[in-house]
């Protein structure tokens, strides 16, 4: 390790001179990023800046374009609107005329439908009344058979009147829409 | 000797040196803290805020560029009648003693007796598509009525396909006739029918939609449904569903 030999006061300055050079080049090097730094974003705002004015001229020409659509586009939200609506009634109709005619035409002669019911879900229950179990038996089956449009068909009630002589019975199902 | 009796410096050269050596890092630091507020910050969020405004017009622009391609392909006059149809189908407005007319045109059309029909109020509706925008409002009736099966069947039937539409929600037939009328069962019997109908109403939008907000066109299948609703009948126009026949038997044995 080398020996200085210099007074203590002299080699106090000489430090502090020392620092001083390390701390001056340490503050020019830093001023000179600050201001690169503030440079680089300026003439990055300015690019920003002509870009976002080129795109609110190229929206506001769109704009134009699109007003002179404007009959034609109330036209067409309109009947978008109400297509939408139409729809989705359409949409959830059951066919609660063809149902009637179904279980009509399946009961025949020999089954009087006396009550149909058929809720908004179309859940069904019947109560009729047959002139013979076999009748009776024919009905069921054509309503339970596969590929039918009737589901959950259940024969709730089944006794014999012995007034009328004949059957009278409770039926329940479900429509399901067969595409 | 005389030398060790001179008394060393105590000044104040080291403190000025000291100030010297940190006024310059001091001032740089002052003058960055400056410029950072009151010229790097603000500039930065104006550069991102326009950076983001651009991206949002960027995209609005996409969809403008879109909707001027979807408007210019439309045929005005056939969207002017679509809207005409549609407007009797779905009206703009609630209108009770309408759709009352409408129930009892087809009631009378059907050769069935109309006992009783009451106007139940108004009820919202959320569309199948659950947007806010498409929702629509309906007007509740309650019918009843008497006739053959036949008849009822087929009253059903274009109780669905009259212009304005018509949602029947429940139907109970039953058995006999009201008290002090006839009393007959069975197939060619009448029987009393009560059913609840609903009718859909909705309001033109009071705005349209922003310059940017993507419009489609009319489908195939919308431009069907419309050409379907378009053929129901309405109150106004003669015609309608022809009475059918009635049933002479079932169907055969399946056993």
């Amino acid at each position: 390790m080398a020996i200085n030999l210099l007074p203590k006061n002299l080699q106090s300055a000489q430090r502090s001179n020392s620092i001083r050079v390390v701390t001056n080049a340490v503050s020019f090097i830093f001023l000179v990023l600050i201001l690169s730094v503030v440079i680089i974003l300026m003439s990055y705002r300015f690019t920003v800046t002509r870009e976002y004015n080129d795109i609110v001229k190229r929206y506001d020409d769109y704009k134009k374009q699109v007003d002179n659509y404007k009959d034609a586009e109330v036209y067409l939200t309109n009947v978008k609107n109400k297509v939408n609506v139409a729809k989705s009634f359409i949409d959830t109709q059951s066919p609660y005329g063809d149902i009637v005619e179904d279980l009509q035409l399946n009961a025949g002669d020999q089954i009087q439908l006396n009550n149909i019911a058929l809720d908004k879900d179309v859940n069904i229950t019947i109560d009729g009344s047959a002139d013979d179990l076999a009748s009776l038996a024919r009905f069921y089956k054509l309503l339970n058979k596969d590929g039918s449009n009737y589901i959950q068909v259940s024969l709730n009630r089944l006794s014999f009147d012995s007034r009328e002589y004949n059957y009278t019975f409770a039926l329940s199902m479900m429509y399901q829409k067969i595409e | 000797m005389a030398q060790s009796k001179v008394k060393p410096k105590t000044t104040i050269v080291p403190k000025q040196n000291a100030l010297m050596t940190w006024l310059l890092p001091i001032g740089v630091l002052l003058f960055t803290v400056v410029v950072g507020f009151l010229i790097v910050k603000p500039w930065w969020e104006d550069t991102q805020t326009k950076r983001n405004e651009s991206a949002d017009l960027k995209s609005k622009i996409t969809n403008m560029v879109d909707k001027i391609n979807t408007l210019s392909q439309q045929d005005k006059a056939l969207l002017e009648s679509y809207s005409v149809d549609l407007e009797i189908a779905v009206p703009a407005k609630a209108h009770p003693p309408k759709i009352m007319a409408t129930i009892e045109n087809e009631v009378v059309k059907a050769n069935t007796s109309l006992k009783n029909i009451q106007f139940s109020g108004v009820s919202s509706e959320a569309t199948t598509t659950g947007d806010e925008n498409n929702a629509g409002q309906s007007i509740l009736v309650q019918v009843s009525l008497q006739g053959e099966v036949f008849q009822i069947a087929n009253l059903l039937k274009n109780l669905q396909e009259v212009k304005p539409l018509l949602k029947i929600m429940g139907v109970t037939i039953a058995s006999g006739v009201a008290s002090g009328d006839d009393e007959s069962q069975g197939i060619s019997g009448s029987k009393t029918v009560g059913f609840s109908i609903e009718a859909p109403f909705k309001e033109l939008p009071s705005t349209i939609a922003s310059e940017s907000t993507v419009i489609n066109e009319v489908t195939d299948s919308e431009r069907d449904l419309i050409d379907q609703i378009i053929g129901y009948v309405s109150l106004y126009q003669s015609g309608g569903g022809p009475v059918g026949d009635l049933y002479q038997s079932g169907r055969p044995n399946p056993f």
